[in-house]
């Protein structure tokens, strides 16, 4: 029997100390994947940590002959989507729409992260793509957000994904191309001092639009970087 | 679980950006055993003096199972009992030595006080049932400086925020979905503080004290002696009083230019609070002294209780009670008079600040321990909030007494809902 089954046992009797384990292996990548789609690192540790506690809740259902992550994660990210669907509905803290921009004078809150940026000197390094990237995944919408992260960031594949967000594999595929369509576009108005727009799309694997897109096959409709890692 | 790269670039940028903010190199269990603790899973180390009292139940916190439920019921219920018997024996004793010595009735004046301070409170079940603590939301910086100080504006348009490191002071507008109104890149930003009039922002940056008008426009810079640590405004809104790093306490007009500087060092004055009626100053230092003033410089009460350094002290909308919070990981709420009305203990971590809800029903507390805790007037704990990921080092509510907010030594300020 191996660590994680014991702990799984454990925890169907009732001893909670069963969550040692499973925090010790899932805590991390949950918390990393939470942040992607909600964008707060306190937001993301909160959801794992419900998370675990429904999942010590909720063990009864859990089958031990599935695997743990998949399903613990599942609980997640629906989580950290509902989350920042909430947040998106109360307060849109993190809006970067021109049109909801304040009065005369004022800055959004987005003005002000992107004042914060480096040097034009260090624009065109990795942290700058990342950055680009990161600004341009937090304007596409919650559910985008999550698919996305299912897809290129826990590489499922589109039928995984659909089972983790419990949709319909249609209602993924029109997600990820919309969130596609939306990350060529604002990656396209992005314009470092040096980068051109080809520098962008290479580091994203993201083309411009009127171009082929990766393959069609199973992986993610990104163009691959053979032999770069 | 995902320790792989992801094949594609996009994938490989969200990994680096997952990392670099979660980075490898902590243990998460220390963190999620607090969690439990705090949601009451695990009780074998919970303070005495405070028996759990359960969170209430949200879609969101998933409430403790069954077994523990019924243990922490059966275990309350023993306690009821304990202290049904210990009432009626405190009952019958004092009743009888009321009889036998008048003359200690003077003495009984801490109980007199906590009767009247019962009787502007509601009961502590009443404001439980009222709760549904929730997280609104978040806001966070690129530099995560810790968030040092958290202000409403009493017209509740704006939420003005200092950062220790960078960022400097940042201010808020509600009216605008939260937009940022305006900012500055002060270094060692420290204490803000309103007027009542919402007109006036008064804000320290190290030994530099500045006043804006809501709009940011600088009305006013004057010097100090040392660090400013603490800043609070008259009610009339006429003075405004500054605690420093040197000691001393001095009032100030609405231009900041000294008017008057209390005697004696004081100790370094963290915490700073000005009645609601403009009667009195409660003050907090570094000499684990909480110490109430007439605002004319007369010390009235010097209270000794604490064990450890006070860091903030906060007055009821009442004014006839304020509270102190304290390295020694206690908070304890004190009568006009220097009585003693209550000692909470159930943080784990040195208590760094405090508000009052407008209300005056509920007294929130921040820790060390990166938990919230709520309390009812009477000291009783209602609840506890967390998922901060540094100590909370500063409190304040919305002026409609809906939204608390907190601000962390992680860089974050966290926006809660309180009630429906």
């Amino acid at each position: 029997m191996d660590d994680e089954t014991a702990a799984i046992e454990r925890l169907k009797r009732g001893d909670i100390a069963g969550l040692e384990t499973l925090v010790r292996v899932y805590y991390l990548p949950a918390t990393r994947a939470a942040y992607l789609v909600i964008r707060d690192r306190g937001l993301a540790e909160d959801v794992v940590q419900a998370a675990f506690i429904r999942s010590y809740e909720k063990i009864d259902q859990f089958d031990p002959g599935r695997k743990f992550g998949p399903w613990f994660m599942r609980i997640v990210v629906n989580q950290a989507a509902k989350l920042a669907a909430q947040q998106r509905r109360t307060v849109s803290l993190t809006s970067f729409d021109g049109d909801e921009a304040g009065t005369e004078g004022e800055l959004s809150l987005a003005d002000w992260l992107t004042e914060t940026q480096e040097s034009p000197e260090t624009l065109l390094d990795q942290a700058e793509m990342r950055r680009a990237v990161w600004e341009s995944l937090g304007r596409l919408t919650p559910a985008q957000r999550s698919v996305v992260v299912l897809r290129y960031y826990l590489e499922l594949s589109e039928a995984e994904t659909a089972e983790q967000l419990a949709c319909p594999p249609g209602t993924v595929k029109r997600r990820l191309h919309d969130a596609r369509q939306n990350l060529r576009k604002l990656l396209s108005n992005f314009r470092p001092a040096r980068a051109t727009a080809r520098t962008v799309f290479d580091q994203t694997g993201l083309k411009p639009e009127g171009e082929t897109v990766g393959d069609a096959g199973t992986g993610p409709k990104l163009k691959p970087e053979e032999g770069k890692q | 679980m995902n320790s792989k790269i992801p094949r594609s670039p996009l994938g490989r940028r969200l990994k680096e950006q997952a990392e670099q903010e979660i980075p490898d190199n902590f243990d998460p269990w220390p963190v999620m055993l607090n969690r439990l603790k705090t949601e009451g899973y695990l009780v074998d180390d919970a303070p005495p003096t405070a028996p759990p009292v359960l969170p209430p139940e949200s879609s969101f916190y998933p409430g403790p199972p069954r077994t523990l439920r019924a243990r922490n019921r059966d275990r309350d219920r023993r306690l009821q009992r304990r202290l049904t018997l210990v009432s009626m024996l405190t009952v019958i004793v004092v009743a009888l030595v009321l009889i036998v010595t008048p003359g200690l009735d003077g003495m009984l004046g801490g109980n007199k006080a906590k009767q009247s301070v019962s009787s502007e409170a509601k009961p502590a079940a009443t404001v439980r049932a009222s709760l549904k603590p929730g997280l609104l939301t978040s806001l966070s910086t690129p530099s995560n400086s810790p968030v040092q100080s958290v202000a409403w504006s009493p017209d509740g348009k704006y939420l003005a925020v200092s950062y220790q490191q960078q960022e400097g002071i940042k201010v808020w507008s509600k009216t605008t979905g939260y937009k940022l109104a305006w900012s500055n890149s002060l270094s060692q930003a420290g204490p803000l503080a309103w007027s009542p009039d919402s007109q006036r922002l008064a804000g320290a940056a190290a030994d530099r004290l500045r006043i804006w008008n809501a709009q940011g426009q600088l009305l006013a810079e004057v010097g100090g002696d040392s660090q400013f640590l603490s800043l609070a405004w008259s009610p009339d809104g006429q003075t405004l009083a500054s605690g420093d790093n040197g000691g001393s306490l001095i009032l100030r007009n609405v231009e900041g230019k000294a008017l008057s500087r209390f005697e004696g060092y004081l100790g370094q004055l963290f915490a700073l609070a000005w009645s609601p009626d403009g009667h009195f100053i409660a003050t907090g230092s570094s000499l684990k002294l909480v110490k109430l003033w007439n605002p004319e410089g007369t010390r009235l009460f010097t209270l000794d209780l604490h064990t450890a350094r006070i860091n903030s002290v906060a007055w009821s909308s009442g004014g006839k009670v304020f509270a102190s919070a304290s390295d020694d990981q206690t908070v304890r709420l004190w009568g006009v008079k220097g009585q003693e009305l209550g000692r909470l203990v159930g943080h784990s971590g040195a208590v760094l600040s405090l508000a009052w809800s407008p209300d005056g029903q509920i007294l929130a507390s921040g820790s060390a321990d990166k938990t919230i805790r709520l309390w009812s007037a009477d000291g009783e704990f209602l609840t506890s909030l967390s998922g901060q990921a540094g100590a909370i080092l500063s409190l304040a509510w919305s002026p409609d007494g809906q939204l608390l907010t907190s601000g962390s030594a992680d860089g974050s300020v966290r926006l809660w809902k309180i009630k429906d």
